[in-house]
């Protein structure tokens, strides 16, 4: 296939670009969220209606578009001392990040095919729907089987993810001056070295049609404020930072007072001078009580990603990895304790990976993964289904970009709380010789997610039932299955937290996915640690 | 893709639309055809372009906004230059601004290669057939990614500095595993040519490591052993060790090279003497820029080739 003659032409993309009545921009197509109906904006509708019509008249059995608009919003500061000096320098910086385009995929032949181009116009979504067709038929060339779709609705509808105000409409200097002020009393005490924070917001606005009739506007807007402390000992020459990572969230402006950033400045500030003096931990077989805000990650690495289909049918094999958890292990597999319940779940309100329909079009809905320690689903999309003999998608399809081919991410992924009488403090109460960890560190985990390693952000060790001094230089090491068959202990649902991961990679080209680990305060007895 | 006189109009045009006294812009265009691969047969592929502008704006006491965009209407470029002067306007000063460079002097990179730029499925599927080819050969299952970018890059600000730069990138890797998933084998090539990369070749060594360690396994208990890191294993840490080199980080006590007790370890001998470690933006088969970082801390200098470490000093 010769290719120079199937790129955008040199007119095309001169009259596409030069604000000509034929491009149609961005804020004419998603409007402002609050007019939204219960319908697509008409416009989309339209543009959408050309790929669907096109990729049928090039003998497509199937097709979607997806037209997006993601909008970042990047502002803080970093307060740090200049090169040479103990001058304190205060840093400022603010980003606005627009992108816009679309991508069209195809069915031919049994075989996949995708195409996409920033040019948002109906000519070039006819030109790309053709350059997905010829992805797909040259494809079929090397087809491993066909590909099959588990049923789904048609829906037509328009969501917008709930948010009392958009971040996007408030003010930059009043979001400076905030972040300014929380930092400034970060490093209001000179033995701190340097302070940074910085509040990121990301809207996502995204159209959807299939040829089976589905057509779907949704607008989802997360935000994440947080505060950094760091202390640097030059003599011994180590330093440690103290992170306040406020729960990301798909909220809006109002989540970020509610974070309590000028509050928890002073804590954050005193806890990065005790860690930097702490002792380092003693080596040896010690309880464990792990917060929400570091054990959403070992929910993340350890149960997110093993109970992931594709890993574990090996379509993830060359680059995230596969699964301990093979596919002969569904339905009755010991993973932990009979405490452990885990949901995937895309419904929950203020999980990142929170949407009504899925980048297959398909309602999400909320499933058991793991049933009182038992392994029972799959996370799938309607590709994958069938290869587990399931009749339905579990709604986790997800593609990051209008750039992106959609696939198999992972949903929000959260543990059950435990009994409403249990609290923190009984949970620490009930540990001999143990650590509290806050916060989450570095970490390494097996491509088959058995064996792991994670460290966190902030250690106190527990004696005789009581929260003692902090520590240092702390991580625990298990093996996935030994780790939540230890858990013997999970506080209510009163103590439910929702942190997470606003930039989990996986697939070739690499994408990100937004996704929250809901969890309780756990105690997970007798995992080994170094 | 962009022309060079594209780009040109373009950073003409977002500075023509400026009021503040600094402006500066980067401009991209890319192109990537992509094939994945598992089980011994290709799953998803696709053909991709994107296009960016970023601006950034800059008052007279140092104030300074960002705005990035990939709508190039002439409206939206006006208001995303609005934008980074509205963002500007109400920020606080930088101290650590650097002045505006002027024009610079580019050194010339040869890594455009004309073949790859313009390369679809038609070149690239014999490649991963080839790997699929080996794969049932020896009994295996594959799963892999090959790739190929073109791209164009342009720098420029109100200060009459102007770059653009054309290249090529291209990739392939391998992970052949197995039926009962308890050895596996990788391989991976990378290069400014596709015509570098070679699938017969991938699929033959990552079959070969699959089966060696299909034959030949044993626990290793923990211990100190001596390890050989094939390049690829090698290129993953020295990515690591890269982030230590910041001359800030190490002045402040924030990276390997801080000296304990203040300063850096600059000009010590840290490595044994087989160790040198060059950047080289002139190595046709790497996709290096003429200039270094784009504008981030007032960058877009020439890049140059650099000693990070020479004979382990």
């Amino acid at each position: 296939m010769s290719t120079t003659n199937r790129s955008p032409t040199r007119r095309s993309f001169v009259r596409a670009t030069a604000g000509g009545a034929a491009v149609l921009l961005a804020n004419d197509m998603f409007g402002n969220p609050a007019q939204a109906n219960a319908k697509p904006n008409p416009k989309l509708v339209a543009l959408g209606a050309v790929a669907l019509t096109e990729a049928k008249k090039q003998g497509a059995s199937y097709a979607d578009v997806r037209i997006g608009r993601y909008r970042n919003q990047l502002s803080g500061y970093r307060l740090s001392p200049e090169r040479g000096s103990n001058k304190t320098n205060e840093v400022p910086f603010v980003t606005n990040q627009h992108s816009f385009g679309f991508g069209v995929r195809v069915i031919v032949n049994g075989q996949w095919g995708f195409a996409a181009s920033p040019i948002v116009t109906a000519e070039e979504i006819a030109r790309i729907t053709r350059e997905a067709v010829i992805v797909a038929k040259a494809n079929a060339a090397l087809q491993a089987s066909p590909v099959l779709l588990a049923p789904t609705k048609a829906y037509v509808d328009r969501w917008v993810s709930p948010f009392e105000k958009d971040p996007f409409e408030v003010p930059v200097d009043e979001k400076l001056e905030l972040i300014h002020s929380a930092a400034a009393a970060i490093k209001k005490d000179p033995k701190v070295f340097a302070a940074n924070g910085v509040l990121i917001f990301r809207g996502e606005d995204k159209y959807f049609a299939s040829t089976e009739g589905s057509s779907i506007q949704q607008y989802n807007i997360q935000s994440a404020p947080r505060l950094a402390a760091t202390a640097v000992d030059m003599q011994r020459g180590i330093s440690r930072t103290r992170t306040y990572k406020v729960e990301p969230q798909s909220a809006g402006w109002e989540w970020v007072p509610k974070a309590n950033l000028g509050e928890n400045a002073p804590r954050i500030r005193a806890e990065v001078l005790e860690a930097l003096a702490a002792p380092p931990v003693t080596p040896g077989k010690k309880d464990l009580v792990l917060m929400p805000s570091h054990l959403w990650l070992t929910i993340h690495e350890s149960i997110g990603h093993s109970t992931e289909l594709d890993r574990a049918l090996g379509y993830e094999a060359n680059f995230a990895g596969t699964s301990f958890l093979t596919t002969d292990k569904m339905g009755h597999f010991g993973f932990g304790s009979e405490l452990v319940n885990i949901f995937g779940d895309r419904t929950n309100r203020g999980g990142l990976a929170t949407v009504k329909y899925d980048d297959d079009g398909v309602l999400t809905t909320k499933f058991p993964i793991i049933e009182k320690g038992t392994f029972k689903h799959y996370q799938t999309i309607r590709d994958q289904a069938h290869l587990i003999a399931e009749n339905e998608s579990r709604g986790c399809c997800y593609a990051d970009s209008w750039s992106s081919v959609p696939f198999q991410r992972m949903p929000n992924v959260w543990l059950a709380p435990g009994p409403p009488n249990v609290t923190p403090q009984d949970l620490i109460s009930g540990v001999d010789d143990g650590i509290l960890i806050e916060g989450d560190g570095s970490f390494s985990i097996d491509q088959q997610r058995y064996n792991f390693q994670f460290g966190g952000d902030a250690f106190w060790e527990i004696k005789g039932g009581k929260k003692q001094g902090m520590l240092s230089r702390v991580a625990y090491q298990s093996k996935t299955t030994d780790f939540w068959h230890a858990c013997d202990g999970i506080s209510g649902a009163s103590y439910w937290q929702q942190f997470g991961a606003p930039n989990d990679g996986k697939g070739e080209p690499e994408q990100i996915n937004a996704v929250s680990h809901g969890c309780s305060r756990p105690d997970s007895g007798r995992s080994m640690f170094c | 893709m962009l022309s060079q006189q594209d780009t040109k109009n373009l950073i003409d045009k977002v500075v023509s639309y400026s009021k503040l006294p600094g402006c500066e812009v980067s401009v991209s265009s890319e192109e990537h055809v992509f094939i994945r691969f598992a089980n011994n047969g290709i799953t998803t592929s696709g053909y991709v372009l994107e296009q960016r502008v970023s601006i950034t704006s800059t008052t007279d006491d140092g104030r300074r906004g960002s705005s990035v965009a990939n709508e190039l209407t002439d409206s939206e470029i006006k208001q995303s230059v609005e934008e980074a002067e509205q963002l500007a306007s109400i920020s606080r000063p930088d101290p650590e601004r650097v002045p505006a460079l002027g024009p610079q002097h580019y050194p010339e990179l040869h890594n455009y290669d004309a073949f790859t730029g313009m390369a679809r499925g038609d070149a690239m599927i014999p490649r991963v057939k080839a790997i699929i080819d080996s794969a049932r050969k020896n009994q295996l299952i594959s799963a892999g990614f090959i790739e190929r970018s073109a791209l164009t890059v342009a720098v420029g600000n109100k200060a009459g500095l102007f770059g653009y730069h054309q290249l090529t990138d291209s990739s392939l890797s391998n992970t052949m595993r197995n039926a009962g998933g308890t050895s596996s084998g990788w391989a991976s090539q990378t290069s400014v040519s596709l015509k570098d990369i070679d699938g017969e070749s991938a699929g033959r060594i990552s079959a070969e490591k699959c089966v060696r360690g299909s034959a030949g396994k044993r626990k290793l208990d923990p211990g100190k052993y001596t390890v050989i890191l094939e390049p690829s294993g090698v290129s993953d840490l020295i990515g690591f060790l890269n982030f230590g080199f910041g001359a800030r980080q190490a002045e402040q006590g924030l990276s390997f090279l801080s000296k304990q007790g203040g300063g850096t370890l600059l000009g010590e001998k840290l490595f044994p003497e087989f160790i040198t470690l060059r950047t080289d933006p002139f190595d046709p088969k790497l996709p290096a820029l003429p200039w270094a970082g784009g504008f981030g801390g007032g960058g877009a200098l020439p890049n140059d080739k650099i000693t990070w470490i020479e004979n382990g000093w």
